[in-house]
């Protein structure tokens, strides 16, 4: 039996200790070695070995029931059936937890073989290497499908000339209102307000309060209850005042942004005064009795900005008034502007299969896929066919999102912000909103914290 | 006696360890072990980062002191350490005097003692999750329970997590619920540790039932006290699990504590460097909060 004396019970711990510390300061695993390979266009993996099982991992945004219920028993199925060798293990998650999820697969080399994110989340991953481009692949096999995309939501994943992934779903968004509040207030139901005057003179004839003065009904319900809600309000403003949000597309310059301008001063000070001035909506946002149904479903406010799932919300909880939702233009300032913006599907540098992941993206791409997904809620698709043929885009209100893009109406989405500096500005429209700052120390200290986490981005990898 | 001392280790050194100490050895090794790998690296290896740009998934350079310095600078590190300190002054005298006279009224004879006991430890093992969501419901502007009340008594209603002077009180609110529990417990185990001796002593000698309490009970909760006074410093600054789910730290910042600074530029902006350096001032902040404890336990200011 060996003797374990103390200085050899030290000796040993000293060293697992320094062997411990050794590895944990050499850093994680990263990426990086697949990621530099295949961000130079290097070829696709080849494909499974007879009788070999790959696995691919597909991360997926939470979906609608309906939606999941098509998901799990078509959209997966088919693709594991036309094609032996591959199995996809999908790992599910929510906005709010993509970013972490990503950022520990490409540390901890999980694959991520296919993930669906925000066109807004392209740049910074593209800058790091951490998706695949995928222009050989589409010049390979996808030339002729790819002219069905609607151009401009296909260009928005660029980075640097290379397409790092492809729509999904156009997230548009529009002026939403309920046609019997409005014959109520003697207002046309068949038009929505067209401008932000409009705007506040049927908010202010709209809105309802009980008698001690708290809203019971939102005029136009403003959604500033989280960062994130009240950066998106923010942003319907921005675009209507004329400017980009944040920063142009495209520019990787933090002295291009755009916080501090005139037009982003009076964009929040006119959210500023929905709530305090005119008071239409309530600073809390407005809470459904329902969770399933929307505000304006359940009649808590009159106007809205919403996006085309509000339709699908309608019919699925609440169709006996269905007839009662009408869909405006987007409003004008200096312009007819609002959010629309693909969500995209995009492949990991770290793929264990660039051939099965591509697979897998085209399959569901494809118009019987996509149209499977997005008809339950009614959301609106970036290829031309499907907005053309599919039934449910037949239908008139779903018709009114889709013309938003097809008219120039929509905006593009800043490319060098990261999500989560986009919340932080949420936070300062919020400390805004609150008068806990003025409109123009809450732009001016956003901006300059948004200047600071773009230089940063550009620092750290030379994104730009 | 220095050198029966040497004598003596000598001695030891030529025979190794006794049966006994090995077994201890093995006893103590798998904790060790765990301790090791997940806490005593990872804490090295952290305060190694602290001086690097560290990023997760990019290469990291050395920066020295440079995350420390800019923490100096940092608006938001300073709105989040006044909002931890904000939580535990707000947090620990109502838990631990609301814990006490808990542990007093159910040490007792109370009808029905064991199972006040079990009521009140309840939401102590309850996930803070769930206690988030259902706190979440009753903080609603709209249809929460806590407005509902206010309008039966004829108050306006409240903004609670909404309002950014509210938010945080709401949540201390929430707190002192969830964790009055957990101290009533520690306090009971200490309350029974009293003899019961002092007490007939103190009734035969005239004391009233205050004079018990302030002469008898409360000295002799001290090492008590001092332990969950210390525990509580060091939970509440490191509130995060309450902030996370119901307020993201906001609205405007009002909740951002450290860690849910350190969770934020860890795990939303990357920057595990920085974060790594908020944590290392987290725990020097700590643990000279605590040593500070000790010394007033020492020089006797706390049993004064």
């Amino acid at each position: 039996m060996v003797c374990l004396s103390r200085r050899r019970l030290l000796i040993a711990t000293g060293a697992l200790a320094a062997a411990g510390l050794a590895t944990a300061c050499a850093g994680a695993p990263t990426a990086a070695p697949a990621a530099t390979g295949a961000a130079e266009g290097t070829a696709p993996a080849a494909p499974p070995a007879p009788g070999k099982k790959v696995e691919l991992r597909f991360i997926k945004l939470s979906m609608d029931t309906d939606v999941a219920e098509f998901f799990e028993k078509t959209a997966i199925p088919k693709f594991e059936e036309a094609n032996p060798g591959y199995t996809v293990k999908v790992d599910m998650s929510d906005w709010g937890h993509l970013g972490e999820k990503l950022m520990t697969s490409f540390a901890g080399n999980l694959p991520v073989d296919l993930v669906e994110t925000g066109s807004d989340w392209v740049g910074p991953y593209a800058a790091r290497k951490q998706f695949m481009p995928l222009d050989d692949m589409v010049a390979t096999d996808y030339a002729e499908e790819i002219k069905d995309y609607y151009p401009e939501m296909v260009d928005i994943s660029r980075y640097r000339g290379k397409l790092m992934a492809l729509p999904y779903i156009l997230d548009i968004r529009t002026t939403c209102y309920r046609k019997d509040h409005f014959k109520e207030a003697g207002f046309d139901p068949e038009t929505g307000p067209d401008t932000w005057d409009d705007l506040v003179a049927y908010a202010t004839k709209l809105v309802q309060t009980d008698n001690q003065g708290n809203i019971t009904r939102a005029g136009y319900l403003i959604d500033a209850s989280t960062p994130t809600g009240a950066f998106f309000e923010f942003w319907y403003l921005l675009v209507q005042n004329g400017i980009d949000v944040v920063v142009p597309w495209g520019s990787w310059n933090p002295d291009d942004v755009k916080l501090e301008t005139p037009e982003a001063k009076e964009a929040l000070q006119f959210m500023v005064d929905l709530i305090n001035k005119y008071k239409v909506s309530p600073m809390t946002g407005m809470s459904t009795k329902n969770p399933d149904l929307s505000a304006l479903a359940e009649g808590i406010t009159s106007i809205c900005t919403e996006g085309s799932w509000i339709i699908g919300n309608f019919k699925r909880y609440a169709p006996d008034i269905l007839e009662q939702l009408g869909v405006g233009k987007p409003l004008m300032k200096k312009a007819r502007k609002q959010y629309a913006c693909p969500n995209v599907y995009a492949i990991g540098t770290n793929t264990v299969d660039a051939k099965g992941a591509w697979a897998l993206m085209k399959h569901m791409l494809s118009k019987e896929i996509m149209t499977g997904m997005l008809a339950p809620a009614s959301n609106t698709p970036p290829r031309k066919s499907i907005a053309a043929e599919a039934e449910y885009m037949q239908d008139p209100l779903v018709q009114k999102f889709q013309q938003i893009p097809e008219q120039g109406w929509g905006t593009t989405t800043p490319q060098a912000t990261e999500w989560p500096t986009l919340e932080n500005i949420g936070n300062y429209v919020q400390a805004a909103l609150r008068l806990e700052m003025t409109v123009d120390e809450a732009l001016a200290k956003a901006a300059e914290e948004t200047k600071r986490r773009i230089a940063e981005l550009v620092e750290a990898v030379g994104a730009g | 006696m220095s050198t029966s001392i040497v004598g003596w280790t000598q001695s030891r050194k030529r025979r190794g360890l006794t049966a006994q100490e090995r077994a201890a050895i093995v006893f103590v090794a798998p904790l060790m072990i765990l301790l090791l790998v997940y806490w005593i690296i990872p804490s090295l290896a952290s305060l190694f980062y602290s001086l690097t740009n560290y990023s997760v998934v990019l290469p990291s350079k050395w920066v020295g002191l440079e995350n420390y310095s800019r923490l100096a600078g940092d608006v938001l590190f300073w709105k989040s350490l006044k909002n931890s300190a904000y939580f535990t002054i707000g947090n620990i005298p109502f838990t631990m005097a609301i814990g006490l006279a808990l542990a007093i009224a159910v040490n007792g004879a109370l009808v029905g003692r064991n199972f006040f006991r079990i009521v009140f430890y309840l939401p102590g093992v309850t996930s803070t999750i769930a206690l988030s969501m259902v706190w979440l419901w009753l903080f609603d502007p709209h249809f929460g329970l806590l407005n509902a009340f206010l309008k039966l008594l004829g108050l306006p209603p409240q903004q609670w997590l909404q309002s950014t002077s509210q938010a945080m009180p709401s949540i201390v609110l929430m707190s002192v619920w969830g964790s009055v529990g957990g101290t009533m417990i520690i306090y009971l185990a200490g309350l029974q540790g009293i003899p019961v001796q002092l007490y007939e002593a103190a009734e035969v000698d005239g004391a009233t039932k205050w004079q018990q309490f302030r002469y008898i009970t409360l000295p002799s909760l001290q090492p008590v006290t001092l332990y969950v006074l210390v525990t509580s410093i060091i939970g509440s600054f490191q509130i995060f699990g309450p902030i996370y789910a119901m307020t993201d730290g906001g609205p405007a910042f009002a909740t951002t504590t450290i860690v849910h600074q350190i969770y934020i530029n860890g795990f939303r902006y990357f920057h595990m460097g920085y974060a790594a350096a908020q944590s290392w001032v987290l725990f020097v902040l700590l643990l000279g909060l605590s040593i500070i404890n000790l010394r007033l336990q020492v020089f006797g200011f706390i049993q004064d």
